[in-house]
């Protein structure tokens, strides 16, 4: 072989190592505004925003839901009851997840990752993962009705997105109509 | 030499184990409060950097936590304008946030820029109806919470009156710094230290690298002496 086209092993690893870093990279800059996720649910008509307030039997499903007591004692929504949107901030590991959920009827009909504050664990924004959500909906014990599956290295986002989303479908069925 | 390999092995063996089933065990949440272990680790604790009074309550900015009185609230906050009492309890101010708390500190919800909030808040007071304001980058904000409004306000700035800031007492300084203190560390964190040899600084990882090449010699030559009796 030409000594020209010799591979040589360190620099393949380096670029290697290069190629596999970048991913990191991008996650750390992942952002979605809130208000930019809101006009795309709602194609620039903004509804009113209102509340829903976690208080009596609320407080102990949604420590339940959540696996931990909420940091906050209402909710804020976007819509009404046939079609709401609702931005929740859950810890994955140590940093806030502000994840976005759109519940139509009883059904999500989207749920995105807004902003991604962790280290690791950043594939939960990806589509792949994200489409196992559209169309469910909670059954007893607001579990989901259908079983997420999980990502190696993810555990705790992943579990973090599920709970937001048990969450949102869970108050969702306190909108006044 | 034996005794002392086999005093590290099992040391490295036990806190590896532990470490391997920390997120079970929920060490990387639970935090050193001995004062004797934190100041091994000399941990030089933040003093608080501004504090606002309204009624009976008070809030504290120390590093990037703010507490409610002694009380520690969920979130972490790059700096605090000001602090007001209102008809549903008070309303602590950031530069870009609003903290709607109850009159036990409770957060009731945190509003910033999805609701539309004004940033560069800078300070917040009332004008003489009661009605909240807020100082920001766009000039004197009416802030309706119920409706989440926030329109120019037409008060005259000499009917406004502002959250001011005021020296902590020492006693209640103290505390908050104690207990900010006893949140730095984790018991991962000392378990990883101890693992690695980091808990003696340098030297521990000199000291522990010593002692991994010295477990590859003594595997090494224990092959080598099994081998040539079995020859």
């Amino acid at each position: 072989m030409n000594a020209k086209f010799k591979i040589k092993p360190l620099r393949v690893l380096l670029a290697l190592l290069l190629a596999l870093s970048i991913p990191l990279v991008i996650a750390s800059d992942d952002f979605i505004a809130p208000e930019e996720f809101l006009a795309s649910v709602f194609t620039g008509n903004l509804p009113a925003s209102n509340t829903v307030w976690i208080s009596g039997d609320k407080k102990e499903i949604v420590e339940d839901i959540l696996g931990h007591r909420p940091a906050f004692l209402r909710v804020r929504y976007w819509g009404n009851r046939d079609r709401s949107a609702w931005i929740v901030d859950e810890i994955g590991k140590t940093e806030p997840i502000t994840i976005g959920v759109v519940i139509v009827g009883k059904q999500i009909e989207e749920i995105k990752v807004l902003a991604f504050r962790e280290s690791r664990g950043w594939e939960i924004k990806y589509e792949f993962f994200t489409r196992q959500f559209d169309g469910v909906h909670i059954k007893d014990s607001q579990r989901l009705s259908r079983s997420i599956d999980g990502i190696s290295g993810a555990t705790l986002s992943v579990k973090a997105m599920t709970n937001v989303s048990r969450l949102a479908l869970y108050l969702a069925e306190f909108i006044s109509s | 030499m034996g005794i002392v390999s086999a005093l590290f092995v099992i040391l490295l063996s036990f806190s590896g184990l532990i470490l391997h089933h920390s997120p079970a065990l929920n060490l990387d949440n639970q935090f050193i409060s001995s004062s004797r272990l934190l100041s091994w680790y000399e941990i030089e604790v933040p003093t608080i950097k501004i504090q606002y009074r309204a009624g009976q309550h008070g809030v504290r900015l120390i590093a990037e936590a703010i507490y409610f009185d002694s009380d520690r609230l969920p979130g972490s906050f790059s700096d605090l304008k000001g602090f007001v009492a209102t008809e549903f309890g008070y309303v602590a101010a950031t530069s870009n946030q609003l903290l709607l708390l109850t009159d036990t500190g409770e957060v009731i919800e945190v509003l910033g820029r999805v609701n539309l909030l004004p940033t560069g808040i800078s300070r917040i007071g009332r004008d003489a109806a009661g009605r909240l304001v807020l100082q920001t980058a766009m000039g004197i904000i009416d802030a309706d919470l119920d409706g989440l409004r926030w329109t120019p306000s037409t008060s005259p700035a000499s009917e406004l009156s502002w959250s001011d800031s005021t020296a902590p007492q020492a006693q209640l300084s103290a505390r908050i710094r104690a207990d900010y203190a006893a949140s730095l560390v984790s018991w991962e964190r000392l378990l990883l230290d101890i693992h690695s040899g980091r808990i003696l600084g340098s030297l521990g990882v000199v000291l522990v690298d010593l002692m991994a090449l010295l477990f590859m010699l003594m595997a090494a030559s224990g092959v080598w002496i099994w081998s040539r009796r079995r020859n």
